[in-house]
């Protein structure tokens, strides 16, 4: 159907890793003595991991099929849909708030997280300024890669929030920025090839994400570490901080997802280490305060912020 | 259903079955390529037309050697660059726009070709959804080699010109600087893997892991073996009288590959 100097299957099979070894060696003689063939491999094989990394979102995202949810569903209304409704109903008019943001997970805050007025690339910075994304722990003090890393998986939990919050503004200069801070934490975390490709892809080829592609990775990614909650404090305290910068005082409200996810969080370790009840120190005033943080609470707020990162993060 | 690792019985159900791969892999190369939105409407009709009007050609090609979604990937891409040459004219891409990636090569087409202007180029790419920075875009195309804009030349005089630069390595202005002739030498001494490994390395500037996960070779043994090509690569280069710093120079410009 055209003329290229390659054979489309060939190739397709050196990418695959399925070309015989006498038919991969005749392909890449080829892409080697070729210019226009080798841009033919190249391009070919980011249009495969594009095409793949899709895939795995989506497998990630729908565990379970359309269909057989679908089936559930049917079965589900034959035989207990009355009662069921009845329920459901009795339960939104009893449940109260609290329990509705408890619901919300520390990953969904990020998410959900939005610098007013941030669109487009570079808008981040021009909205809080060149150190929206300043982290407060120090760079030479990092320690060694390993799953069970509390600074690690707080840095990871950190960088993961700003690059939602990134996205969120499409903002794809400060996407390639955190992806660069990212990309080394978790490098050395085994099993992080496949997050690392998608950052990279995210960096060098911005399209926005549909809220299951998100979930899913957001979920893969926090899936690398054994110290989850120190991932999701450091994630909670990314978001907290572009909050405070952009002075978004619901998220510091009591009534809202963010401050009760965090007492949640807080709360959730059984036998805090002596690490964590020092680290989590100073976030203890903003859920036990009775009174609401105002605009003039809020340099307070980022330098509990700042110290949370320096004893987190270190 | 299209079973892999086995040619296809049915063409014409396997292009009904499979196209939501081929619209999702058209989406992919569009984006890739900074195609308007009208462009790519016209493109993903000309590629449904093309494939039925052939009788469904690439789907009776296909021998079950690789995943479909890969061949379709290879197929499509190639039938995008018949189409750019087809509608736009045939426009060969420089080395240096080639390195930049699909948004390189389009925005050289735009200055140099169209002969838009930065301003003009920018915002055909914005509106093609580029995430670019206008800095960035600036950035690339002083990056761009300055020719001079292109004329209509006919096809096959295009290709004997084409032909002539390919089968002379240092047909270049410089053809007759040695440094650049012991490069090609030592270049054409490693074999076709070790060549695309060095091109990947030092042209395209990609890591070594995503060398590996490319041409699917284990990434542990992978860095050791890199590194044993680099050093017998730059041994030859010495030998023949280039220093380290020049032998790394060479071997990130456009006259080695």
């Amino acid at each position: 159907m055209s003329d290229h100097e390659l054979n489309a299957e060939s190739l397709a099979a050196l990418l695959d890793g399925t070309a015989s070894a006498a038919e991969r060696e005749a392909v890449l003689r080829t892409i080697a003595a070729s210019q226009s063939a080798y841009a033919q491999f190249i391009e070919a094989s980011a249009i495969r991991r594009e095409l793949r990394v899709d895939d795995d979102d989506a497998d990630a995202a729908d565990v379970r099929g359309p269909d057989d949810l679908a089936a559930r569903r049917r079965r589900f209304l034959r035989f207990l849909g009355p009662l069921a409704i009845l329920a459901a109903a009795l339960v939104v008019a009893v449940v109260s708030r609290q329990s509705r943001v408890a619901n919300v997970s520390v990953l969904q805050i990020a998410q959900t997280t939005r610098v007013a007025g941030a669109e487009g690339s570079g808008s981040l910075q021009r909205t809080l300024g060149a150190n929206w994304n300043d982290a407060a722990w120090s760079v030479t003090r990092g320690s060694t890669a390993t799953r069970e890393n509390a600074p690690l998986a707080f840095r990871a939990g950190v960088r993961f929030a700003q690059l939602e919050i990134a996205e969120n503004a499409a903002d794809t200069a400060a996407v390639r920025v955190v992806v660069k801070e990212l990309e080394p934490l978790l490098a050395s975390v085994s099993g992080s090839g496949p997050i690392a490709e998608r950052l990279e892809i995210m960096a060098t080829s911005f399209a926005k994400r549909t809220a299951k592609q998100r979930e899913a990775f957001a979920r893969q990614v926090r899936a690398l570490f054994s110290a989850t909650d120190w991932f999701d404090l450091g994630v909670w305290v990314g978001a907290a901080q572009v909050a405070a910068r952009n002075e978004q005082l619901p998220f510091f409200d009591a009534n809202n997802a963010p401050l009760s996810r965090l007492s949640a969080l807080l709360t959730r370790t059984v036998s805090p280490s002596v690490e964590w009840k020092r680290a989590t120190q100073p976030l203890g005033v903003l859920t036990q305060s009775a009174r609401p943080v105002d605009v003039s609470a809020l340099p307070g707020v980022l330098e509990r912020l700042a110290s949370v990162m320096r004893s987190a993060g270190e | 259903m299209t079973v892999a690792g086995l040619p296809i019985a049915d063409p014409e159900r396997a292009f009904v079955e499979h196209l939501p791969t081929i619209d999702r892999v058209i989406a992919i190369i569009v984006r890739r390529n900074a195609v308007s939105a009208a462009d790519a409407d016209e493109f993903a009709s000309w590629v449904r037309a093309r494939i039925v009007d052939s009788g469904y050609a690439i789907f009776q090609k296909f021998a079950g050697r690789s995943s479909i979604s890969t061949y379709l990937s290879v197929v499509l891409n190639n039938l995008f660059l018949d189409y750019r040459n087809s509608t736009w004219g045939r426009w060969r891409p420089s080395a240096a726009a080639t390195r930049l990636g699909p948004i390189g090569v389009r925005l050289e087409e735009l200055l140099l070709r169209d002969g838009a202007t930065l301003r003009e180029a920018i915002e055909v790419l914005r509106s093609a959804g580029v995430p670019e920075t206008d800095v960035e875009i600036g950035r690339m195309s002083r990056q761009l080699p300055l020719r001079p804009q292109a004329s209509e030349v006919p096809l096959t005089v295009l290709d004997s010109m084409t032909e002539a630069v390919v089968s002379s390595p240092l047909a270049d202005s410089e053809s007759n600087d040695a440094d650049k002739l012991a490069l090609r030498i030592a270049i054409e001494a490693l074999t076709p893997e070790e060549q695309v490994i060095m091109r990947m390395r030092f042209w395209d500037d990609m890591s070594v892991a995503d060398i590996a996960r490319v041409l699917r070779l284990e990434q542990k043994p992978f860095y050791r073996r890199i590194e044993s090509i680099e050093v017998k690569l730059r041994a030859m280069l010495i030998e023949r009288g280039l220093d380290r710093e020049r032998a790394h120079e060479l071997l990130t410009s456009e006259a080695a590959w």
